[in-house]
Parts: structure tokens; C-alpha cells; sequence
């Protein structure tokens, strides 16, 4: 079976559309990523033993295991605790609690880098705490970590490929029904796989101007 | 009686790990006075200004800005009263305090720097912050380097957008952390004519230095510090020329020989 240029491009538009699905769902998750990476670093930086300890256990979890087991629990486990999660809520939530993690230990080293001193001219100007964060840290942290958060977007926008097996209808699964009716795999994957290079290349090429405007401005 | 001083600091006592950083320190300083604070290197002097703004805790003693108790209060029956974060951020902006790495917010312009403290700790409108901000920068001489980024800018204008941005807190009181020292030699004039300037405005100042030349050109009082004690105090003039305490007079004479020995290598020839 031969590879058919036109019968690719037959089936793009369906591609594309269940791409929209991919980008909202990678949206939402690299949002919930960046809020509860932020609030999770911030937590970490109040240095209660406890806490962190307890943190640090979540956190070789979900380094140690794999996406899709995460996945599976978030889809498969979590009923049998009284959790009932539709495909996409527990798949949003599983990819985006994996990459909190993620956006937390960039968000981390990236605050070693951050000029103590800045921070006590802060507090003696009055600055209360929770303006030191918002005002001086975090801009400064984002900045510094944008390269980061792009490669990040990039494995979220691939890992949403992975919800096609908890049956949310995306690129993937919308390409395998279309190849299980035709029988056409060689067209339909390679077509699914230009999908997603075309979403990464626009997330690595806005991130690059990101951080070339960012470079400009030296923060 | 007259007014409270500026500052305050009585019996102010700091120990790190069982050394005595700082032992019953006390000192006084009144409202359009210069005080500088001299002493060989790890005498205190910087850990006292530390204390002053509250970013170091003294273990024991008093501090009192415009009257009013900083950190811990003593209330009537002796007992010792800590105040809260809120509480003594609420009295930090009457300490300006102009570090010597100047610590600017690098993500911001000079005039940024100088409006977003007042907005965000003073509650002041916008318009009125950068009205303010724009009168002080300009007063700095900085009036063409106000949207430039702190890396755009040098020492000396680093400087004084950081004097610019503890000014517009309308502090009570100046604290500078070595001003000369973090800037290139020739500099030094230049600093002194600032903060003569800022001095001509009655502005209260606590200048910690160990450039003898420097504190005797622009202090009223010079305070000499040596193992975590202030050992003399008083008008600049007698202390630069009538030293009592034995080891500030080996101290001068120490920084005095070694400003002989600068002299001659820059011109061997005399």
C-alpha cells in the first residue's frame, strides 16, 4: 500500500478540527500548570519540613512514573475512590498535575538565580510578602524561565495525544477511526503527526520571539 | 525637652552563633544631623544598619524611628512586646536605607523603581507616584535615564535611583551602606556633592563608611565602632582632631598611613 499525497489531503480538515480539541485541552492544562506550579513553589519556599517532605514524595512520583499511568489513574483509579471523572476532566487534570511539577522545579532553580539582595530592599522598603512575590519575584522568574515553559507547552501539547486511549475524540483517535475505515494507517499517522509539528513550531517560534524580546530588556 | 531624635537605639544587642555582632550598642541621632559611622571591617557597623531596617533581629534593646517603637516595644510593666511583619512594614518606609549593591529591581525602568514602591506600600495614585518619582530623579540629575533599565545605567546613576526610590517613601530618616565602595574611585566627589545635597534638604542621615576622608567631609558626627561597640561619639571635628579612645586613634592613624602610602604610589615623583 503506497502513500496517497491526495488522500492526506482529504483528510486534513478532520484532522485539523479534532485539533481544536488538543489546543484547548493543552490550553487549559498549561494554565492549571502554571497557577498550581506557582502556588506549589511558593508553598516549597515557606521551608516547612513537613510539608516538604510530603511534596518531595508527589514529586518522585510523578518524575518516576510514566504520563500514561498517570493517566490511567487519574481515569481508572480515581472512580473507585468516589472521583468520577469524565475522559477530559481526569485527563486535564492528570497531564496538568504532571506538569505543575514540572513548571515547579524549572520555577525553582530559577529562583536560585534571583539576587537575595533585591528581595531585603524590598522588605525595607515595606513591601509585604505577598507583594515581594508578585511585584519582584515572579516577573522575573517567568522571564527567566520562558525557554523552559515553551519545551514544557510543547510535551503538554503532545501528551494530549495520550488521551485518545481514555477515548477523548482528538487528532489521534479522530486519525485511528478514520485508518481503521479505510485502512489507510500510512496516510492518517503521518497526518496526525504534521498536526502536532505544526501546533510545536508555532509554540517554539512565539517562544522564541518571547525571549528575544525578553533578552532585549536583560531581566 | 526637646523633639524625639530621628533614631533612637538603645542597648542594641546581636549575636550570630555565639559572636557578638553587636554589644548594647546605643545611639542617638537628631532630626537634619549626619552621622558617620566608622570602624575597621566586621566592627558591626553594617549589621547595625541591618537592624535599623528590621532585616536583621537584634536579640536585645530598643530601636525608636520618629518616636515610635521599631520591631519591639517596651510596654509599661517592663514587658517586651514583639510587633508583627505588618507592624513594622507598616514603619519601614520612615527608614530609607541605600544598600551598597543598590539592589534595584532589574525588570524595571529607573522611574518604575522609584513609582511602584509608592503605590504599592504608600497606597499613593499612580499620577502622583510618577509626579513625585519624575521631581526626585530629575532633582538626581537623572531626568534623561528615566525609562532605562537598571543594566543600562551606571554605578553612579544606579545610586541614585536607589536614593530617588528611598526618598519618595518621604523616609524620617537615610541609612547608606557604604556609598563609595561599590563605585569607581573618581566617583567619590560625586557622591559626597549627592548626599551634600540631600544634607542642604535637612534630611536626617546614618552614613556607615570606612573612608575617613569622606565621613570628615560630610558629617556633622563621626561614630566610631570596634567589636561591636560604639567606643566614641561626637561632633566630626574633635573626633578627627582630638581622638581619646586609644583604638580610634589607631585607627586613624592606621587608615591615615595607608592613604600616605595611595599618595606616593600615585605620585612617585614628589
Amino acid at each position: 500500500m503506497g502513500f496517497k499525497l491526495n488522500y492526506l489531503l482529504s483528510i486534513l480538515p478532520r484532522l485539523i478540527g479534532a485539533a481544536a480539541v488538543n489546543i484547548r485541552l493543552a490550553v487549559i492544562i498549561m494554565l492549571f500548570a502554571l497557577a498550581l506550579g506557582t502556588a506549589l513553589t511558593i508553598v516549597r519556599s515557606l521551608k516547612i519540613v513537613a510539608v516538604n517532605a510530603c511534596i518531595a514524595v508527589v514529586i518522585s512520583f510523578v518524575r518516576g512514573t510514566p504520563l500514561l499511568i498517570q493517566i490511567f489513574i487519574a481515569y481508572y483509579v480515581l472512580p473507585a475512590v468516589g472521583l468520577d471523572l469524565s475522559p477530559e476532566v481526569a485527563g486535564v487534570s492528570a497531564i496538568a498535575f504532571n506538569s505543575m511539577v514540572f513548571v515547579s522545579e524549572s520555577m525553582r532553580g530559577g529562583l536560585a538565580t534571583i539576587d537575595a539582595g533585591q528581595i531585603e530592599a524590598s522588605t525595607a522598603l515595606g513591601l509585604p510578602p505577598h507583594a515581594i512575590w508578585l511585584k519582584v519575584v515572579l516577573p522575573q522568574l517567568f522571564r527567566r524561565i520562558v525557554p523552559v515553559l515553551i519545551n514544557e507547552a510543547t510535551i503538554v501539547v503532545k501528551g494530549t495525544a495520550l488521551l485518545s486511549v481514555i477515548t477523548v475524540v482528538d487528532v489521534l483517535r479522530t486519525a485511528q477511526q478514520i485508518a481503521s475505515a479505510s485502512y489507510r494507517p500510512f496516510e492518517t499517522m503521518i497526518g496526525s503527526a504534521l498536526v502536532f509539528l505544526v501546533i510545536n513550531l508555532v509554540i517554539s517560534l512565539s517562544g522564541r520571539v518571547a525571549e528575544s524580546r525578553f533578552a532585549a530588556a536583560r531581566v | 525637652m526637646s523633639a524625639p531624635p530621628v533614631l533612637r537605639v538603645s542597648n542594641l544587642t546581636k549575636r550570630f552563633h555565639g559572636v557578638t555582632a553587636l554589644d548594647k550598642v546605643y545611639l542617638d541621632v537628631h532630626a537634619g544631623q549626619i552621622v558617620a559611622l566608622i570602624g575597621p571591617s566586621g566592627c558591626g557597623k553594617s549589621t547595625l544598619l541591618r537592624c535599623l531596617t528590621w532585616l536583621e533581629q537584634p536579640d536585645d534593646g530598643f530601636i525608636e524611628v520618629a518616636g515610635k517603637p521599631l520591631g519591639r516595644e517596651l510596654m509599661p510593666g517592663g514587658v517586651v512586646r514583639r510587633q508583627n511583619r505588618r507592624q513594622i512594614d507598616a514603619l519601614r518606609p520612615q527608614v530609607g536605607i541605600v544598600f551598597q549593591q543598590f539592589h534595584l529591581w532589574p525588570h524595571m525602568t529607573a522611574l518604575e523603581n522609584v513609582v511602584r514602591p509608592q503605590t504599592v506600600v504608600l497606597g499613593r495614585p499612580r499620577d502622583e507616584a510618577t509626579r513625585r518619582g519624575i521631581e526626585l530623579l530629575t532633582r538626581l540629575g537623572l531626568a534623561d535615564r528615566m525609562d532605562r533599565h537598571p543594566h543600562a545605567l551606571s554605578g553612579g546613576q544606579k545610586q541614585r535611583v536607589a536614593i530617588a526610590r528611598a526618598l519618595a517613601m518621604d523616609p524620617a530618616l537615610m541609612l547608606f551602606d557604604e556609598p563609595t565602595s561599590a563605585l569607581d574611585p573618581e566617583l567619590v566627589g560625586e557622591v559626597l556633592a549627592v548626599l551634600r545635597a540631600l544634607a542642604g534638604t535637612g534630611m536626617t542621615m546614618l552614613v556607615v563608611t570606612h573612608e575617613i576622608g569622606f565621613a570628615a567631609s560630610l558629617a556633622d558626627r563621626i561614630a566610631f565602632m570596634d567589636h561591636g561597640r560604639i567606643l566614641e561619639e561626637g561632633p566630626a571635628r574633635d573626633i578627627m582632631a582630638a581622638p581619646k579612645e586609644p583604638r580610634l586613634r589607631n585607627f586613624l592613624d592606621l587608615v591615615r598611613a595607608d592613604h600616605r602610602i595611595v599618595t606616593t604610589t600615585v605620585t612617585p615623583t614628589e
